[in-house]
This record gives C-alpha cells, sequence and structure tokens, in this order.
C-alpha cells in the first residue's frame, strides 16, 4: 500500500493516468468498437482540443501563476483563422501557421508581461485578457462562418495510418519535451515553487516568467487550429466551454496550483479522463446535466485526493 | 596599471525607502583576501548594503566598484555576473526540487545548461560535504533540516566560484559543526584571495573569524578596525553608541508551584518520552544543534502541534490538557519564530497586529471600539519602550527589533501566565535584546513562567534558570543554574556532559 | 579610468518634496475608493451630458437596478476574494437560486420565503462544504469551486427536467421590478437592500472582530493560525456565505428577467468579478471592501450602458471592459516586485 503511494506521490500525473485507464476499459466494454481503426481518428480529433488546451494551461501554472484566458486564445485563433485569414487569402498553411502561432504566442507573452512586469495578479490579469479575445471573437465572428476546404482538415482526419490528431498533441508534446532538456524547466519549476528563492540565486524570473505564459499561449494556438480541424467553422461561443477547461485538466492531472510541481503529461491524462468520462456517460445514455455532475464531482475528488493521500507534503496555505 | 583600489569599494552608498533613511553615505571597502565583518543593530542599515551589493536593490546615491569598475547590477544575476555572490538572510530553497538542482539554481542560463550532469552532480557533492556532511542530492530539499537547507544556500554560493562572497547571517540557523566547517572553508577561500563579507549577531563568531570589522549604526558607517584592534566592549559601544557592557546574569531565585507539566511527550517515534514541569516564576531555555527536536518540544508545550504524550496546565480547579485552540483561556501564549510567516500581518497596522487575538477586550455592544484598542496598546508601547511612527502605520514599517517587541505585547495582552518564545532575539539587534530581557527578568519576577527555545548560547547562560539541551529528539541533558556556562552548553549540545553533574 | 568617471549608479536619485506628496497621495488612493467614486462620477456626467434624455427616473431607476443585481452577485465574491481565494461556483449557486424562484415558488406554488430558505441552506450548505474541504485538505478553491459549481448545475438542470419556460411568482418580480416600489418611494426595493447589504458589510467588515479577523486570515494564514484565529471556521463561513448570498442573487436575478435559461449565471460569474476587480479589491489584502465592489458595479453598468447607447455591441462592451480591468488593476492593484519580498 505505502509503495502505491509512494508512486503516486513521486509522479503527480499517477492518479490521472490510473482514471483514464479505468475510464478506457469501461468505454471499451460499454462500446468495444471504441478504439477501431475507423473511429479512432474522430475520437481523437475531439480530445485533441482538449489535450491542447489543458498543454496550454500548465506552464503558467508550473511558473506559480493561472492563465484562465487560454480556451478563449483557442476559439479567438480559431475566429481569426476562418474569418478573417482565409476571406483575406492567407488561408495556406504556409502562411496561416506562422501567423496564427505567432498571434498566440504574441497574446501569450502579453499575459507574460503583464504578469511579470506590470506585476498584476495572474488571475486579474488573465481575466481583462479573457473579456478582450471573447470580445474581439464576437466581433470577427458574431456567428459561426462555415470554413471553405483547407489544411487544418489533416488533423481530424489523418495521414496515412497516423491519426492526424498525434500530429498537434504530438508538435506541443515534443516542444516541451525538448525544453526539458535544457534549464528552462528546471527554472520554471524554481521559479513557480519560490519566486524568492529563484530570483536571489540569480534567476532571471521575469524571463521565465513571460517565457512561460508565451509558451501556454502557442500550445493555445496549437488547440485554435485542432479546434479548426474538428469544427470547421468559426465557433466564438465555444469560448466559456472551454475557458475553465483546460485548468480543470491540468489540475486533475496532478499539476499543482500553488506552482513547482506537475508537467504536461498529467494535463495528458487529465484531459483524456475528462473526455473519456463525457464520452463513458454519452455512451450508456446518461442526461447531459448528469455528465456535468458527474464531471464537476471527478474534479473535486481528484483534487482533494490530489492535495492529501497523493501529496508528498501537505502545505498548510490553502490560498 | 592603475590607481583604483581593488576589491569591492562602497563609496557614500545611500537608500531610502519610503520615509525611511536605511543607509546614508555607506562607506566600505572589502579586499581580496580578507574576511571583513559587517555589524549592527537590525536597522542599521546592514541588510541594505548586503541587497545593494547583491544587486536587489541600486542605491539613490554613492558609487559601486568592483576592482575599479563600476557595479551598476540591477538584479541579483547581474551582480553573479559580475563575480559578486551573495547568501542572503533568509533560506532560499525550492522545497520540491532535488538538492542537485538547488544548488545549481541560477547558475544556469534560461535555457543553457552550465556543465554536465556528471560533473555537476560532483562538484555539488564535494562543496556540500566540505560545509555540511553528505546530503543525498536527489532528495527534495524541503525535507532537509534548516541547518543543512542553510548549508545549501552557501553552497549555490560557493559552486560558482565567486570574487566577492556575501554571508549575510549565514550562521544563524547553520548548526555548531556546519559552522566550524564553514569557517574553514572561509579562511581557505581568503587565502585563495576570495573577498568576504561576513555578516553575524554574534560576537563570539565574529571576533574569531574577521580580518576587519565595519560598525553601522542607523544607517552610517561608522568605523572600520583592524583585528589587532578588536575588542567587544568597543565594538558594542560603536554599534550602540554607548559605552560599556554590563553582565545581565539571572539570580537564582526559587520558583513557586507547578503550572505546565508534560508527561511522557514523545517528538519521534523511537526517541525517549520527555517528563517536564514548569515551575511558576521560572525562566527555562531549550537549547541544542538544529532540528534536534527542541523546536517541537515547544510546540508542543504551546499545543500547536500534536503527538504521543500529554501537556497540561495546571490550574487550582484541576488540570487541562492544552490544545490549539485553548491558550488563551489556560493563560499560555506562544511566540512563533519566523516573524514574517508566522506572526506579522505585514499590510495591517501596528496597532491592529498587537490587539487581534485579544480583540474581545475592545468590544463594546458588538462593535469595536477603535479608542479602547488604542489605549491597550499605548499603554503597552509606553512599557516596551516601542519605537514608531504612528500606531496606523503598517507593521512592515517598523525595524525587525521593534516588530518583535509589538508581537511580545501582543501575547503580553493575553495576560498568559505561561510564555513560551521559539528563538525571540532571532535577528534582533543587541540594544532590543537587552530590552526583551530586562522584561522577561521583571515578568518572571512577578510569577510569570517563561520557556525560551535560543540558538545563542550566552543568551541562555545570562537568563535561564535551568536549560534543558536536545539531541535526537529527546532531552539529553538538563543543566541548573549552577552549572550554566558557555561551555557546559555547548559540550552538551555535541553529547558531552560535563564532570560536575551525573 | 579615472575616479570622476560618472558612472549611473552616481546619478543622484534623492526624492523630492513632489515625490513624498505623490507617495502620500498614493496611500491616500489606496486607502478610499475616491479614485472610483471619481470615475463614476465621470461617467455618470459623460452620460448625461451625451445622452440628455437618459436624465429620467425610469433609466435611472434601471440602471441602479441592473447595478444592484450585479453587485448582489457579487458580494459573495468580494468576501473570498478577500480571503485570497476565488469562487468559480458562482454561476451554479444563481442557476439554483433562478430555478427555485422560477420552477419551485413559480410553478409549484411554493411560497416564495420557504424557496428563499431552501436557495440558502442548499447553496450555504455547498459553499460551507467547500470551505471546510479548502481548508480542511489545503486544496485551492479555484478548482475545487469549479467542480462544484459543475457538479450543482449538472444536478438543477437535471432537477428542471428540460422545463425553462416557467416564471417567478409575481410578489418575487415586484421585488426588481422597474415599477416597483419601496414604501411608496418609486423604486424597487432591491435598490435598498442592496445598499442595506453595503452598510452591513462595512460595519461588519471595519467594525467587527470578526471582521478583522476575517481580514486577517486573508493577509496571512499561517499567521492566523498561530494567533488563535479559528481560519477553519472562517473558511467554512465565508464560502458558505458566498454561496448563499450567489443564490439570493439567483432568485432576484431571475424575478428581474420574469425567467431563466440554463445559462443564466455564466455572465454574472465573470461580470462579477470584474465588478470586485475594478472596485479595487485585490487577493488576500487589507483594502478589500464591499463598498468597493458597489462601485465597481456601477462603473460597470454606466460603460455600457454608454457603450450600448452609443451604438457599440456586446462584443465590444466585453472588450472594454477587458481593458478597464488591465487599467485600473494597473494603477494601483500592483503586486509587490520580488525585490520587495526579500
Amino acid at each position: 500500500m505505502n509503495r502505491v503511494l509512494t508512486m503516486f506521490q513521486r509522479w503527480p500525473f499517477a492518479f490521472a493516468f490510473l482514471l483514464a485507464l479505468m475510464l478506457l476499459v469501461l468505454n471499451l466494454i460499454v462500446s468495444p468498437s471504441f478504439l477501431s481503426p475507423a473511429r479512432l481518428p474522430g475520437t481523437l480529433a475531439t480530445l485533441a482540443p482538449f489535450v491542447l488546451v489543458g498543454f496550454a494551461s500548465t506552464p503558467s501554472i508550473l511558473a506559480g501563476g493561472i492563465d484562465i484566458s487560454v480556451g478563449p486564445l483557442a476559439t479567438f485563433i480559431n475566429c481569426l483563422f476562418v474569418a478573417i485569414l482565409i476571406p483575406a487569402g492567407l488561408g495556406d498553411w504556409h502562411l496561416a501557421a506562422p501567423i496564427i502561432l505567432a498571434v498566440a504566442a504574441g497574446i501569450g507573452a502579453l499575459n507574460g508581461i503583464l504578469v511579470a512586469v506590470v506585476r498584476l495578479h495572474p488571475v486579474v490579469a488573465t481575466t481583462g485578457m479573457l473579456f478582450l479575445l471573447v470580445g474581439l471573437s464576437l466581433t470577427i465572428a458574431q456567428n459561426p462562418v462555415a470554413a471553405p476546404d483547407n489544411w487544418t482538415e489533416v488533423f481530424a482526419g489523418g495521414i496515412g495510418i497516423v491519426p492526424g490528431a498525434l500530429i498537434t498533441i504530438g508538435v506541443a508534446g515534443l516542444t516541451w519535451f525538448a525544453l526539458r532538456r535544457t534549464a528552462f524547466v528546471s527554472n520554471l519549476l524554481a521559479t513557480g515553487e519560490s519566486d524568492v528563492s529563484a530570483y536571489g540565486s540569480g534567476v532571471n524570473i521575469k524571463a521565465i516568467r513571460i517565457l512561460a505564459y508565451t509558451l501556454g499561449g502557442l500550445f493555445a494556438g496549437i488547440a485554435g487550429i485542432a479546434l479548426t480541424a474538428l469544427v470547421q467553422s468559426s465557433q466564438s461561443s465555444l469560448a466559456s466551454t472551454y475557458a475553465l477547461l483546460g485548468l480543470a485538466a491540468a489540475v486533475l492531472g496532478g499539476t499543482s496550483l500553488a506552482g513547482g510541481r506537475g508537467g504536461l503529461l498529467g494535463a495528458l491524462f487529465g484531459a483524456v479522463s475528462i473526455y473519456l468520462l463525457q464520452q463513458l456517460l454519452t455512451a450508456s445514455g446518461v442526461a447531459p446535466s448528469l455528465i456535468q455532475f458527474a464531471y464537476g464531482a471527478v474534479l473535486v475528488v481528484g483534487v482533494v485526493l490530489g492535495a492529501t493521500l497523493l501529496a508528498p507534503r501537505l502545505k498548510r496555505n490553502p490560498s | 596599471m592603475n590607481n583604483q583600489p581593488s576589491g569591492l569599494v562602497l563609496a557614500g552608498v545611500s537608500k531610502r525607502f519610503g520615509a525611511t533613511r536605511a543607509l546614508i553615505d555607506g562607506d566600505l571597502h572589502l579586499r581580496p583576501g580578507e574576511i571583513h565583518t559587517l555589524l549592527g543593530e537590525n536597522g542599521s542599515g546592514k541588510s541594505t548594503l548586503v541587497k545593494i551589493m547583491g544587486g536587489v536593490h541600486r542605491p539613490d546615491s554613492g558609487t559601486v566598484t568592483l576592482d575599479g569598475v563600476p557595479v551598476t547590477s540591477r538584479s541579483p544575476r547581474a551582480a553573479m555576473d559580475l563575480g559578486i555572490a551573495t547568501v542572503f538572510q533568509e533560506v532560499l530553497t525550492a522545497g520540491s526540487q532535488s538538492v542537485l538542482e538547488n544548488v545549481w539554481l541560477g547558475s544556469h542560463g534560461t535555457f543553457r545548461r552550465r556543465l554536465g550532469r556528471a560533473a555537476q552532480r560532483s562538484i555539488a557533492q564535494d562543496v556540500l560535504t566540505r560545509i555540511a556532511g553528505a546530503i543525498p542530492l536527489d532528495l527534495p530539499a524541503g525535507q532537509l533540516s534548516l541547518s543543512e537547507r542553510q548549508a545549501l544556500c552557501i553552497a549555490r554560493a560557493l559552486v560558482r566560484k565567486p570574487k566577492v562572497l556575501i554571508l549575510d547571517e549565514s550562521t544563524a540557523s547553520l548548526d555548531v559543526s556546519s559552522r566550524d566547517r564553514l569557517f574553514v572553508e572561509m579562511r581557505r577561500l581568503a587565502a585563495e584571495g576570495t573577498a568576504i563579507l561576513f555578516i553575524s549577531h554574534r560576537m563570539d563568531e565574529v571576533s574569531e573569524i574577521s580580518d576587519r570589522v565595519t560598525v553601522l549604526r542607523s544607517g552610517r558607517s561608522v568605523s572600520t578596525m583592524e583585528r589587532s584592534d578588536l575588542s567587544i566592549n568597543r565594538l558594542i559601544a560603536d554599534m550602540t553608541g554607548s559605552s560599556g557592557h554590563a553582565e545581565t546574569r539571572r539570580q537564582p531565585h526559587d520558583a513557586g508551584d507547578t503550572i505546565l507539566q508534560g508527561a511522557a511527550v514523545r517528538l519521534a517515534p523511537a526517541s525517549t518520552p520527555i517528563d517536564f514541569e514548569l515551575r511558576a516564576g521560572e525562566i527555562v531555555g531549550l537549547a541544542g544543534l538544529e532540528g534536534h527536536g527542541q523546536d517541537q518540544f515547544i510546540k508542543r508545550l504551546a499545543g500547536v502541534a500534536g503527538g504521543p504524550g500529554s501537556v497540561v496546565r495546571l490550574l487550582p480547579e484541576g488540570a487541562a490538557e492544552l490544545t490549539e485552540r485553548n491558550g488563551d483561556a489556560l493563560g499560555v501564549a506562544y511566540l512563533p519564530r519566523e516573524r514574517r510567516g508566522e506572526s506579522l500581518f505585514e499590510s495591517m497596522s501596528i496597532r491592529e497586529n498587537f490587539a487581534l487575538p485579544t480583540l474581545g477586550k475592545d468590544r463594546r455592544g458588538g462593535l469595536l471600539d477603535t479608542r479602547s484598542m488604542a489605549r491597550r496598546f499605548d499603554a503597552f508601547a509606553r512599557s516596551l519602550s516601542l519605537r514608531f511612527g504612528a500606531a496606523h502605520d503598517a507593521i512592515s514599517t517598523l525595524s525587525g527589533g521593534n516588530q518583535q517587541k509589538v508581537l511580545l505585547a501582543r501575547w503580553l495582552a493575553t495576560d498568559p501566565k505561561v510564555l513560551l518564545l521559539n528563538d525571540p532575539t532571532r535577528g534582533v539587534d543587541i540594544g532590543t535584546k537587552r530590552e526583551i530581557y530586562a522584561i522577561l527578568h521583571l515578568l518572571s519576577a512577578e510569577g510569570m513562567s517563561v520557556v525560551i527555545l535560543s540558538s545563542e548560547v550566552d543568551e541562555l547562560v545570562d537568563l535561564a534558570d535551568r536549560v534543558l539541551i536536545f539531541r535526537d529528539q529527546s532531552v539529553f541533558a538538563q543543566i541548573p543554574h549552577f552549572e550554566l556556562s558557555t561551555e557546559s552548553i555547548v559540550a552538551a549540545y555535541f553529547g558531552q556532559k560535563s564532570e560536575v553533574h551525573t | 579610468m579615472t575616479s570622476d568617471t560618472l558612472s549611473p549608479a552616481e546619478a543622484s536619485h534623492a526624492p523630492t518634496a513632489r515625490q513624498e506628496a505623490w507617495t502620500r497621495f498614493r496611500a491616500w488612493v489606496f486607502e478610499v475608493p475616491a479614485l472610483q467614486v471619481l470615475v463614476v462620477l465621470a461617467l455618470a456626467a459623460w452620460l448625461v451630458v451625451t445622452i440628455p434624455a437618459i436624465a429620467n427616473p425610469r433609466s435611472v431607476t434601471s440602471i441602479l437596478v441592473i447595478t444592484s443585481l450585479l453587485a448582489l452577485a457579487a458580494m459573495g465574491q468580494t468576501l473570498v476574494v478577500i480571503l485570497g481565494g476565488l469562487d468559480l461556483a458562482a454561476p451554479g449557486y444563481i442557476l439554483f437560486g433562478a430555478f427555485m424562484a422560477a420552477n419551485v415558488a413559480g410553478k409549484l406554488a411554493v411560497p416564495a420565503v420557504v424557496a428563499a430558505l431552501i436557495t440558502v441552506l442548499v447553496c450555504g450548505g455547498i459553499g460551507a462544504l467547500i470551505g471546510w474541504i479548502c481548508h480542511r485538505f489545503a486544496v485551492q478553491p479555484l478548482v475545487v469551486t469549479l467542480g462544484t459549481g459543475a457538479a450543482l448545475t449538472g444536478a438543477t438542470l437535471f432537477l428542471a427536467d428540460g422545463d425553462y419556460s416557467s416564471a417567478p411568482p409575481q410578489a418575487l418580480r415586484s421585488l426588481a421590478s422597474l415599477r416597483g416600489t419601496t414604501f411608496g418611494m418609486p423604486f424597487p426595493p432591491i435598490i435598498l437592500i442592496v445598499l442595506l447589504c453595503g452598510v452591513g458589510m462595512w460595519i461588519f467588515l471595519n467594525r467587527t472582530a470578526a471582521g478583522r479577523r476575517f481580514h486577517a486570515t486573508g493577509v496571512n494564514f499561517r499567521a492566523a493560525r498561530l494567533t488563535r484565529i479559528r481560519t477553519s471556521a472562517v473558511w467554512t463561513l465565508v464560502f458558505a456565505a458566498s454561496g448563499a448570498l450567489a443564490g439570493i442573487a439567483g432568485i432576484f436575478i431571475a424575478s428581474y428577467g420574469s425567467g431563466w435559461s440554463q445559462t443564466i449565471g455564466e455572465p454574472y460569474l465573470f461580470s462579477g468579478l470584474a465588478a470586485v476587480l475594478v472596485g479595487g479589491t485585490i487577493f488576500g489584502s487589507i483594502r478589500g471592501s464591499y463598498t468597493r465592489t458597489l462601485l465597481g458595479a456601477l462603473t460597470l453598468t454606466l460603460l455600457s450602458t454608454i457603450i450600448v447607447s452609443n451604438g457599440l455591441s456586446e462584443a465590444q462592451s466585453r472588450i472594454i471592459f477587458g481593458i478597464i480591468i488591465l487599467a485600473v488593476v494597473s494603477l494601483y492593484g500592483r503586486e509587490r516586485h520580488v525585490r520587495d519580498r526579500f
């Protein structure tokens, strides 16, 4: 028993991983064709925006802050691409992709500057940004605009036998993996754990924080592409759906809101768990309102478990 | 060459924070190869000077030069790039990161790692061993004792091989054996040409290690003297601005009835249980090397920590078990160790910081009567000779010593019969220390019982009726008043009972 | 190099009298929400000058009622923010309150008082549980409230069983109706209720021992515990109050709109938070107060009235809200630099 606990404490994402595994098995029992090659690309395409918004929430939380504007940023990117770039003739991938990613990273960097340089409370800064992004999305495309055929369709389907969603998730994952090999992630975790210690030891915490939010923005941009791939239209109304979902995925995956503990793998399993839970209940014919109830309950139980049984040590200060 | 002096030179450096002039025309010359001690009471400007050298603050005026080149660091990182490594007063570690990551924290670039993994490990292991003994490199730093974490911070500065090393009260949380090893290391580095600035409130350390001493008082540098001219009395005179140093050794006296009793208190699963009795009017000292259980013990006495065994308050009407809640009712007050983290409400006013646990006394018809609060505060402010601007100023405007007095007043206002003090003079200047000692003597004469945990041996010798020495989570020795001496206490720290009492 | 080379560090930064006056002025601005009052006055003046027709009792009442609803919805959030947290369950509470008003008091004709009581008990109870859990297990309220809010929303929608066409009874509607009267005076009771809440909150926060202990818990949790403040009770009660108040707000919101929908609570979460922030209450700060939230709510309502009357869209008002939040908070809600926390 103790060994199991130690494993949970060592790997913050272990809980979400086991939860996801369990839900996967249940899903397969309820609908045995769940993982069939025919359904897989579609399933993954629905999953990808969840996972990527979860990724996007993670770096800022690790840096000891929070970014609640990543969901709206993903929908803003979706509206920008469908309602502005394509009509303006900038819809080709070699034009659109760099523009999208630059805009998303830029907005992330702006959040980072508001937090690290202007020194706004991260919730305040990103709430302001959330209002801005929701407003901009609605201004660009109040009502859904259908997208013509475009390159993002690949990410909802597949290239050969490779499901397209693996590419969007994979690009983000590889970016993080590459960064782990540099000093950046160590610096990020130290800054999140104790900014005073990191600053006093000579870490450039301003740069680290700005980069964390920029990275979150970049991931949100990829999430916007995955979202466009899925819906093939502009969906400004999805902003509120995704606003807090990423946060939930990251935290369910064992990333501590106090900063300094967790990672992208946790967000992956957290998002997969939430998605599988919804799939399972939908497939079992449960009413949508009860699905939402279950989602909320799993979130609370997961967080409380993560903070008690599975935490390496108790931090007394809950604020 | 040129006519610039080598080493770190501060000339006419001033700094103010709001209305407070923290440093006025501060001068300091730190030569390569010397161990230079900076001495001064709290609020004398030491920390400000350190933070200017360490890149935290920029001076309002004056120059800082290193080997003749102007230093204009905007951050600790910039200072480190110039070869100035500072171990700040606070113990700065990232608790869930490994010891290894912590040692190299800040040495890397934003992305680029310095050195390979293997080289990092061997250097870190080597430097840590030289100060603190073997510490497992992969352990999360949060699991280390305070002393080990302090050693880790020192190691972090040493692995950078700095030209200038600044140690701001780094020995305050270091246990004695680590401190001795640090001194050896400091002498070795100085011999190799490193300029070392050393700050400590402990006179024995200052006279042991310093090549030169500069004294600061009220933000000004008062004097600099060579090792050959050092005398403790003169240093104290320069620091306090007065002359003469009177020993205030406590007179033995008879204690009253037992008022607090600990029975079979166990601090760790396998440790020897402790039985403890506190009598009215007694001052009992608790001491030991960092992390040997004295801190846990005083928390048990205060009821803020739980565990096996019982702590009861003996009242005329019977015995009552102490819990986290009933300290007020039982007349037990506890002053925690970390001022900022555990005691202060920094943005709240001085007066409210004082009144919070006793707000009930200011209630008139359900509402707070601020005039009653002001009256109560003024009475304490007078009797503790508290120095402050206005009582509604934020408590963060006070110096550390004065903050501590406000906190002492906070607990005295609860009319305690038992006062538990967890290292109350840590980082407090000598002047305020003496005032606190005088208050404690007075209170015990009035029948209050005091338990004081202290990391300063001299303090215990001067103050206590008896001292309990902790070793390995239990009481190793109890030294009665007539045997109290620096030697007997330190010997017990290291597991040696002096010959006299067997 | 010669010694008279002027280095940047040498440049004098000696503070001037002007700087000191500025420091004092800033301290004063922090102390009282004078800036917020000025902003409200300026916006009101602008509104009257650009649209003189707005200066009639009906429009003024309308603005005040909308402000009251927002302020009521943000009341609990103010307390939670002062404590250093964030209550994301607010939409769930509001939805539940609206459901009780429309489907229970309206359709099932349960007396309004009983419906309100049930709302307070359910939302307050859930809030208390959240506060207790967060305190007991040292978890961030952010996610716990997010999860609980989702669960409560799901449960409420399940109970409603697809019926969103009921309306609250007349007794409730008259409380927030624009044509309502209060003791014969020509404005609906909700305005008076919110004003009384404002006065009550001010007295509680500033003039009671419990209020000061609550502030202290927000400023330094660990020290509060060691100062024998019952932090567990503080957390439980604050989140319970937040739940109960948001539930009550839900009743009024449904009554004002004469009906409800699945998403009735959503807009009030972020707008309510915006009102708190624009008012100048900051996380875990001694400066937080409900008076500020009232001013923040008034500012936002006036602002959106101006925006809408200038023919701009809802979308653009969001953009302006975002900019206002960032501007107001950058002005004086900045966190301390890490060097000042050394």
